[in-house]
């Protein structure tokens, strides 16, 4: 049970740091784009 | 003080530098991004996630290439703010609720369970609210009860009759007694007390509801998609049980339940207490 917990907070984590990446791409994307 | 007015000053001064405006605005662009995509993975809306990359990346590109040298580089902004006001506008009932979540009050600001009375309260409460449910559902006496902290909206509290009663099975069966002019509505309990009874509550527009379930379920499911409540819900027809929270429904509930969910509603560190 402790070790499913864990995986699923760790996946969760993971996750949420992907989304992270891809919301600070997208903004420098964005800035560049705007700057150009 | 010298200090103080000279820092005061040098702040529009530091707007002036480049690193601090592109550190602001990629922040910002950052956190409208991050926020847009996290309501649409916390809403199984991964596709759209795809979507929106793709829509972005290629407006971005075409963008580059026609407008090169020209400045109008700014107007590209419009393109994501596009799409941002896209998915406030369809996930609006998922927003409405991630802003009353916030705004919700933890368990030590909760003023009307005092700490020292409070472990006998909130367990004659439960006992309480279980044996009404128990009674209403043997009968086959439809309810509708909502747990709810002091955040409800007060349109829904004045859409009903205001209570101010202490809790106890013979009250909340007498209110939902058939015929009875209170018997329609729900019935809001705040804390220690009947708040109020004959609310009327926004229904679910969800699809995915059995077909079995009536009017009454939707309402209590709809309640619980915009706020932080819990609803309780006795079947006219079955005399079914069933406890709603965050949009979702818990059918068959029994007593080990519904007790389950009373103390989670009034917070098992209180009731605890003096075991």
């Amino acid at each position: 049970m402790n070790n499913d917990k864990k995986e699923s907070f760790g996946k969760k984590f993971i996750k949420s740091v992907q989304l992270m990446i891809l919301a600070l791409f997208l903004a420098v994307f964005v800035f560049v784009v705007m700057n150009y | 003080m010298g200090n103080i007015a000279d820092f005061i000053k040098s702040i529009p001064e530091a707007f002036n530098s480049p690193a601090i405006t592109i550190t602001l605005t990629v922040l910002t662009l950052f956190l409208l991004f991050y926020y847009t995509l996290s309501i649409l993975k916390r809403n199984n809306a991964r596709n759209l996630i795809l979507i929106f990359t793709l829509f972005i990346l290629v407006t971005g590109i075409i963008f580059i290439l026609l407008g090169k040298d020209k400045g109008y580089g700014w107007i590209y902004f419009f393109i994501p703010l596009f799409f941002i006001i896209a998915v406030i506008i369809m996930f609006a009932t998922e927003i409405k609720r991630d802003i009353w979540d916030t705004s919700a009050k933890k368990p030590n600001e909760i003023k009307h369970i005092e700490k020292g009375t409070g472990n006998n309260n909130a367990n004659v409460c439960i006992d309480e609210i279980i044996k009404a449910l128990q009674n209403m559902s043997k009968n086959d006496v439809g309810a509708i009860i909502i747990l709810a902290s002091s955040m409800l909206p007060k349109a829904i509290l004045d859409s009903g009759v205001a209570i101010d009663a202490d809790i106890s099975s013979a009250l909340i069966e007498s209110i939902f007694f058939p015929k009875t002019p209170l018997h329609d509505g729900a019935m809001i309990i705040n804390g220690t007390r009947i708040q109020s009874a004959g609310c009327f509550l926004p229904l679910s527009q969800e699809l995915n509801i059995p077909k079995d379930l009536g009017t009454r379920h939707r309402a209590g499911i709809g309640i619980t998609e915009t706020i932080n409540v819990t609803s309780l819900i006795v079947s006219e027809e079955t005399g079914i049980i069933s406890i709603a929270q965050g949009g979702k429904i818990k059918r068959y509930a029994d007593s080990e339940m519904l007790r389950q969910t009373l103390k989670e509603f009034y917070w098992q560190d209180l009731i605890g207490q003096n075991k």
